[in-house]
């Protein structure tokens, strides 16, 4: 079977996929003709969030995974850190040197070849949900090269496998959103003004900027201003 | 909610120099200076050989302002696909047909955006598919960023690739189309929460769809 063919498939295949599951045992059976092995679908962490509450197909081997939570790998993992800054996709070796040496990522590195992980391939992808999303791959193979072609329908799986999942998992529902008032509000909270800068800056009683930041952290379900501002940052109602 | 004016050449005189000046200076701001795909030209503007008599042009409107936009042309007819990526349509072919529609130029305001799902993203792009059904279009896409490939998904929308990623000027791009049908219309305004016509008409208007030419 030709690489098209196993790509072109696969993304039939996820237009009728009606369970996660399936779509991961189909996309590892796809990404083992290519060479690797296991695979993780998931948000990527950002601002202290936990990794697990983030996945949404979870391919790691046996223990690897329960130890990467345990331990809190996320926090050091330069694969994992790199997955939240970069939108493009790339080989785990490929991270900036920083990252990749450091001593953290080293040791999970390291942890990891037990479980018969020496390298991978991660694809960054939009997300509604998370921050961003990431499908990242992983090989038994050190040094893992691959003709373009091949590299091509990978990402291009990945990306659908991603997408057909969170239209599985996320479907659409009633949604609350900012007001223009209130996200005019928090851009000022967020430029370091206070309740009362605020209503003086917009003409308005200190008491109303109040009841609207009220409802700003109701509707992120956060107690603090300082957490709304970050909410609505990484939800992108804001710019910073 | 957005306004979407439907513009093409035979309506096109009914819109002001101002409206044509502000709509290509924030394609400059998007395209030349944001993304950097482009050069703009002396005016601040940023065109290219497709803003011509085959284009029809969806363009957001929240009150005067504009706040987005999208530019249709007929496969059948030079488009950016069949121009200067028809080597990424190498599975399916690259279209040829009145009834599949070339998608460029898609833009939201930079102060327009927000990861809202009824924001004013899914309200240009509902708007595209509500021209789309109303005028008969069966797909419409083109080349993309492939990064941004769950956005469909969030409106239950499948893009039909043409052919595998490839990277253009650094990004992985893929060329495919979205099936353009009610059912397509149906899911995005269940993700606006809203069954509102997003389409204002002025004045004649040519239909997109050219039946004298055969579809291949």
């Amino acid at each position: 079977m030709s690489v098209e063919h196993v790509a072109f498939d696969f993304v039939e295949r996820c237009n009728q996929c009606r369970k996660p599951s399936d779509l991961l045992n189909d996309l590892l059976s796809c990404i083992r003709l290519f060479g690797f092995e296991h695979l993780i679908l998931s948000g990527v962490p950002v601002a202290n969030q936990k990794l697990a509450p983030l996945v949404e197909l979870n391919g790691w081997p046996d223990g690897w995974f329960e130890r990467y939570v345990s331990e809190d790998h996320a926090k050091r993992d330069g694969v994992c850190l790199w997955s939240a800054r970069s939108i493009h996709p790339f080989f785990w070796n490929d991270i900036p040197k920083p990252l990749l040496d450091a001593e953290g990522s080293v040791r999970v590195a390291n942890e990891a070849t037990a479980f018969g992980i020496r390298s991978g391939y991660a694809v960054p992808l939009q997300s509604r949900q998370h921050w961003q999303a990431v499908v990242s791959m992983a090989s038994p193979i050190q040094k893992l090269e691959l003709p373009s072609r091949d590299l091509a329908a990978i990402t291009m799986m990945a990306a659908y496998a991603a997408s057909a999942v969170e239209a599985l998992l996320f479907p659409p529902t009633e949604e609350v959103m900012l007001s223009t008032r209130e996200r005019e509000i928090l851009q000022w909270y967020a430029a370091g003004k206070s309740a009362w800068e605020i209503s003086e800056i917009l003409s308005i009683s200190e008491r109303t900027v109040e009841k609207h930041n009220e409802r700003i952290r109701e509707r992120f379900e956060v107690a603090t201003t300082r957490q709304a501002v970050v909410e609505a940052i990484r939800q992108r109602e804001i710019f910073p | 909610m957005i306004e979407a004016h439907v513009i093409n050449k035979t309506n096109r005189h009914l819109y002001a120099n101002d409206f044509w000046d502000e709509y290509f200076r924030l394609r400059h701001q998007i395209y030349v200076i944001e993304k950097r795909w482009r050069n703009g030209d002396e005016n601040g503007h940023e065109r290219d050989e497709f803003d011509n008599d085959n284009a029809t042009y969806i363009i957001g409107l929240d009150g005067s302002r504009i706040v987005a936009g999208a530019r249709l042309l007929p496969t059948h007819l030079p488009n950016l696909v069949s121009e200067h990526f028809a080597h990424m349509c190498e599975e399916k072919g690259v279209p040829y047909r009145p009834d599949w529609a070339d998608w460029t130029r898609m833009f939201v305001v930079p102060d327009g955006r927000s990861s809202s799902r009824r924001g004013l993203l899914t309200q240009i792009c509902a708007a595209a598919m509500q021209y789309c059904v109303e005028e008969g279009i069966s797909y419409a896409g083109g080349i993309q960023e492939l990064y941004f490939l769950p956005q469909w998904s969030l409106y239950r929308w499948r893009l039909v690739p043409m052919g595998l990623p490839q990277k253009v000027a650094g990004e992985w791009a893929i060329v495919g189309y979205l099936q353009t049908d009610s059912q397509a219309l149906a899911s995005i305004r269940r993700v606006l929460g809203s069954e509102q016509d997003l389409l204002v008409r002025r004045g004649l208007h040519q239909p997109f769809v050219d039946h004298r030419v055969n579809a291949s």
